[in-house]
């Protein structure tokens, strides 16, 4: 089933610039591929998303240099606000503001945890929907 | 002179002196206004220049090309080299570019202010070094290193990249030669600026 989850946090303008900081990035010449590795982190306006390796994939000829989609793989944190997001993976569409997480999908907002197969993040309007097994995990000892 | 009785005899005996004259006077003036240009070409080099090409033993606009293992045609062309006056056996050359170029046509140039051959086939790079790739990377340091037998380049020191995406700013850079083209790996804390709505309009 699936749960709706407001990222109030998460709302901003996806044309904001996007950095990705990394220890390296290899580029491929041929084909314009572009592999950011060693704790990757990209960062646009309040969002951080951080993860092992991260593929930087191209919206037609890649000397065009348009981006259409950040792969994350190797373990991703979103962070943004005091919403936070773990994954085994997730894709972040660019253009369309969509963050899309898979894989052990455990989300944190403030005391409660929520976790399930896949989490879709709207940037644009700051809302996310849980799907597959959706658990909820309450806080209960005491602060 | 003879004299004649009618006046057409008396005409020709004129013009019969007449006309050399007026023949040699043409041809005489025809070399007073011929062209200049050609006669008298010296050589493009100055003396001085001549005296400084021989005490430096200057070689002026020498050109290197060779074939690297992958089959990349490396070519180096400069202004002019002139063996380093510290360590004599290495050789100094100006203004130099570099060309590497696969067998499809993916190309890389390299420009430099100078470059100094060092110990075997690596030629230091220094003074706005410029790196530009056919798929539209350009990479900037203050100097590069070229392996001019096997094609590769890395930087030694901090780089800006202008690549299609955006901007990128790394610690060191290496261009290798990948199965199918070139490798740009930036390495030591690199970062890419990209700015989404760059180009969104066209």
């Amino acid at each position: 089933q699936e749960t709706a989850i407001d990222f109030g946090g998460l709302r901003q303008d996806t044309t904001q610039p996007v950095e990705v900081a990394s220890d390296a990035l290899e580029v491929n010449q041929s084909d314009g591929t572009a592999t950011f590795s060693g704790n990757v982190v990209v960062s646009q306006g309040a969002m951080r998303l951080s993860a092992g390796r991260i593929t930087a994939i191209y919206a037609g000829e890649a000397s065009a240099g348009r981006i259409r989609e950040l792969r994350a793989e190797e373990g991703v944190t979103l962070v943004a606000g005091e919403d936070a997001a773990e994954a085994q993976s997730a894709v972040y569409d660019i253009d369309e503001g969509s963050v899309v997480m898979t894989g052990d999908v455990l989300l944190t907002q403030g005391p409660t945890a929520l976790s399930s197969e896949r989490l879709v993040i709207d940037l644009v309007n700051g809302t996310g929907s849980l799907e597959g097994r959706v658990r909820t995990i309450f806080e209960t000892g005491e602060r | 002179m003879a004299t004649f009785d009618n006046r057409h005899s008396r005409q020709v005996a004129l013009l019969k002196v007449a006309l050399p004259l007026i023949a040699l006077a043409i041809l005489s003036t025809l070399f007073l206004l011929a062209d200049r240009r050609g006669s008298g070409d010296r050589i493009p080099y100055s003396q001085l220049e001549l005296d400084r090409i021989v005490a430096e033993q200057r070689i002026s606009n020498p050109n290197y090309s060779g074939v690297t293992p992958e089959g990349d045609a490396v070519t180096l062309a400069s202004g002019s080299v002139r063996p380093d006056p510290e360590s004599p056996e290495e050789m100094i050359a100006s203004d130099l570019i570099g060309t590497i170029e696969t067998p499809k046509g993916e190309r890389i140039l390299l420009s430099a202010e100078t470059g100094s051959f060092r110990s075997g086939s690596d030629v230091n790079l220094t003074g706005d070094v410029r790196l530009r790739s056919s798929a539209g990377y350009r990479v900037e340091s203050d100097g590069m290193v070229l392996d001019a037998e096997t094609g590769t380049v890395s930087s030694d020191g901090a780089i800006t990249a202008i690549v299609p995406p955006g901007r990128i700013d790394a610690a060191a850079m290496t261009l290798t030669r990948g199965a199918d083209g070139f490798v740009l790996r930036f390495t030591g804390g690199t970062k890419l600026l990209y700015y989404p709505d760059a180009g969104k309009g066209d």
